[in-house]
């Protein structure tokens, strides 16, 4: 797995995770990679992989049981909040970046339309 | 377990003064990586880490068979077959002589082989497993991707991401920091005859550079 | 530890040694056969031919030893497995000790079995053959000739205590390689007198030999001392006199404190 250079492994790694737990990849209650198969898989230290366990467990979107492995949460409810959060994280990203960039409201809005517009139309195809 | 720790450790070849007083500590679990230029002097500080040159001033808090080592050089006489550098492991060390059967298996090395019949990768595959395969608290690799083919060099690394987790400490010495960028938990320069100071891996980059980018800016 | 390098080490002497005894046993065998097949005169010659394979043996065996303990004596992989070199020459003494006087124990118990089968029933035979033939068969000599194993390694440990005392002195000195080799021809200059002198002394204060008090053919024969009577084996201590034991403990001693005050290395483990 490619990672960048500048930024701390971990957080990618856990970013990974979330978007996989958010789109359903990894779907309520399913089980995560062992601590050792996620490390080798992504070829880091196993340490890199725990932290990244730890801090989502913090964030409540994962859960130990045990000696059995980790969990998705399998509050879906919970789940669809945090999905919720972090899109509008996102959105909001966006919005200052276009704001930085200097656009207006409505290209802002024209924008972002068109981008929905085009990935939706695929998937309505 | 406590730290791993050295402490002015000086090495002169004659009037050539190569290692000034390096200390150093690295916290248990930890896979630190010991970067320098060639020539820095890494395998002079591996070689008086892992027992093998005793002609130094400066203190270690651990040696004997509890410290592994995998150096550039296996020093068994070349007449050796490969079962029988085994068995002086196990004779020495708390050995893993299963794992090590299987290893050999899958790097294609005959036990029976003599070492002066093998290519240099093979040796070096060798001087691995035998490091690998014992049950020690600090684990000194000297170069352990030069000159081995792509297979083995996947092998070690998975190995070596397999035993990260737990106390032991791994020392990886090399100036080929791609390979193992992203296995390293702390790193250190050695330059000039002296070590950095231990920085954590993720720390440099939390800082926005990459672990080469840190060692460009330092080793030189 | 010193266990370990012992067995480490042994491989190659029980090899060696093996080889050379069945060379042995197998050239005096051949001779013996043929004692027996041929008239008296020629059959003395034959079977004096035959104990003399063996009596050769008797230095080549010990000295060959030597020469492996020798060719193993390197500290490289044993520096790796965190042995300390103190160990490490222990254990190489220990092996080229036991495995000498393994060898003289065989090649003894082999002349004696070779001289009963062959010999013993046949005394017109028997008594034509010289005297010195018999050096190694306890029919002629008894039970307490089996000290010589104990004698040869002596001298073989002796010997290869001697090597490495010297090569710690080689490895120490300083001055260059020039340094090195006039250390090592005065070390090995100084060795030599003290050798000679107490063999000599040793041999001028008969009185404390334990060999003058037991009858001829007596049991451990003297350093470079002829005699009409007792054997001579240059590889032979004389550990029953008290004046040359005392000598070699005086060397001895010299040798280690040599060792410890010039240290095997600078920094050794657990130091």
């Amino acid at each position: 797995m490619y990672f960048k250079g500048n930024e701390t492994i971990y957080s990618q790694i856990a970013e990974k995770i979330r978007k996989k737990i958010f789109s359903g990849e990894y779907a309520c209650g399913a089980r995560l990679p062992a601590i050792r198969d996620l490390a080798v898989a992504c070829q880091v230290n196993p340490n890199t992989v725990v932290r990244v366990y730890q801090q989502l467990t913090d964030e409540g979107l994962i859960y130990t049981d045990g000696t059995n492995g980790k969990f998705v949460t399998p509050d879906a409810a919970f789940l669809g909040q945090k999905k919720r959060e972090y899109l509008q994280g996102r959105a909001a990203q966006f919005a200052i970046e276009a704001k930085e960039a200097g656009l207006s409201e409505g290209e802002a809005l024209a924008l972002a339309a068109s981008a929905l517009a085009g990935v939706f139309k695929e998937e309505n195809r | 377990m406590k730290s791993y720790k050295f402490e002015r450790i000086a090495k002169n070849y004659g009037r050539k003064q190569v290692l000034f007083g390096v200390s150093g500590a690295f916290p248990p679990g930890s896979t630190v990586g010991l970067l320098g230029l060639n020539g820095a002097g890494k395998t002079t500080l591996l070689n008086i880490l892992g027992n093998c040159d005793r002609d130094f001033s400066g203190y270690i808090s651990l040696r004997g068979n509890a410290v592994a080592y995998m150096p550039t050089r296996l020093p068994f006489p070349t007449f050796w077959q490969v079962r029988e550098v085994l068995d002086f492991y196990g004779r020495f060390y708390k050995f893993d002589r299963f794992l090590a059967d299987q290893l050999l298996l899958e790097a294609k090395i005959s036990p029976h082989a003599r070492l002066s019949a093998l290519s240099d990768g093979m040796r070096r595959m060798v001087a691995f497993i035998g490091c690998y395969c014992t049950d020690a608290q600090v684990y000194l690799l000297d170069e352990p991707l030069t000159n081995l083919d792509a297979f083995l060099r996947a092998e070690i690394a998975d190995l070596l991401i397999g035993r990260a987790l737990g106390e032991k400490i791994t020392v990886i010495a090399t100036h080929e920091i791609k390979e193992f960028e992203n296995l390293f938990t702390h790193i250190c320069i050695l330059r000039g005859g002296g070590l950095s100071p231990l920085k954590d891996a993720e720390e440099i980059r939390a800082e926005g550079m990459s672990i080469e980018e840190y060692y460009r800016g330092k080793a030189k | 530890m010193i266990g370990k390098v012992f067995l480490n080490e042994s491989k190659l002497h029980v090899w060696v040694g093996a080889a050379l005894f069945v060379l042995a046993f197998a050239g005096a065998l051949g001779c013996f056969i043929a004692a027996i097949c041929l008239p008296v005169r020629a059959g003395v010659s034959a079977a004096e031919a035959g104990f003399s394979v063996l009596n050769l043996f008797s230095y080549v065996g010990p000295l060959a030893l030597f020469g492996v303990a020798i060719f193993q004596h390197r500290y490289g992989h044993y520096r790796l497995a965190g042995v300390r070199d103190n160990a490490v020459f222990l254990g190489s003494l220990l092996a080229v000790f036991v495995w000498a006087a393994a060898f003289i124990l065989a090649e003894m118990l082999a002349a004696t079995a070779l001289d009963a089968a062959f010999f013993l029933w046949n005394p017109s035979l028997r008594n034509r053959i010289l005297q010195s033939a018999f050096l190694l068969s306890l029919i002629a000599h008894g039970a307490p000739r089996l000290l010589f194993c104990l004698s040869v390694a002596f001298s073989v440990g002796i010997l290869y205590f001697t090597y490495d005392a010297l090569s710690v002195l080689a490895k120490r000195a300083r001055g260059g390689i020039a340094g090195k080799i006039v250390c090592v021809i005065v070390g090995i200059a100084v060795c030599a007198v003290f050798f000679l002198s107490a063999s000599f002394v040793a041999g001028m204060f008969s009185v404390w030999d334990g060999n003058l008090l037991f009858s001829p053919g007596s049991i451990l024969p003297l350093n470079y001392w002829q005699d009409s009577v007792k054997d001579v084996h240059l590889l032979a201590a004389p550990l029953l006199n008290g004046i040359y034991c005392g000598c070699l403990a005086i060397y001895l001693f010299a040798g280690v404190f040599l060792t410890k005050w010039l240290g095997r290395c600078k920094n050794e483990i657990g130091a």
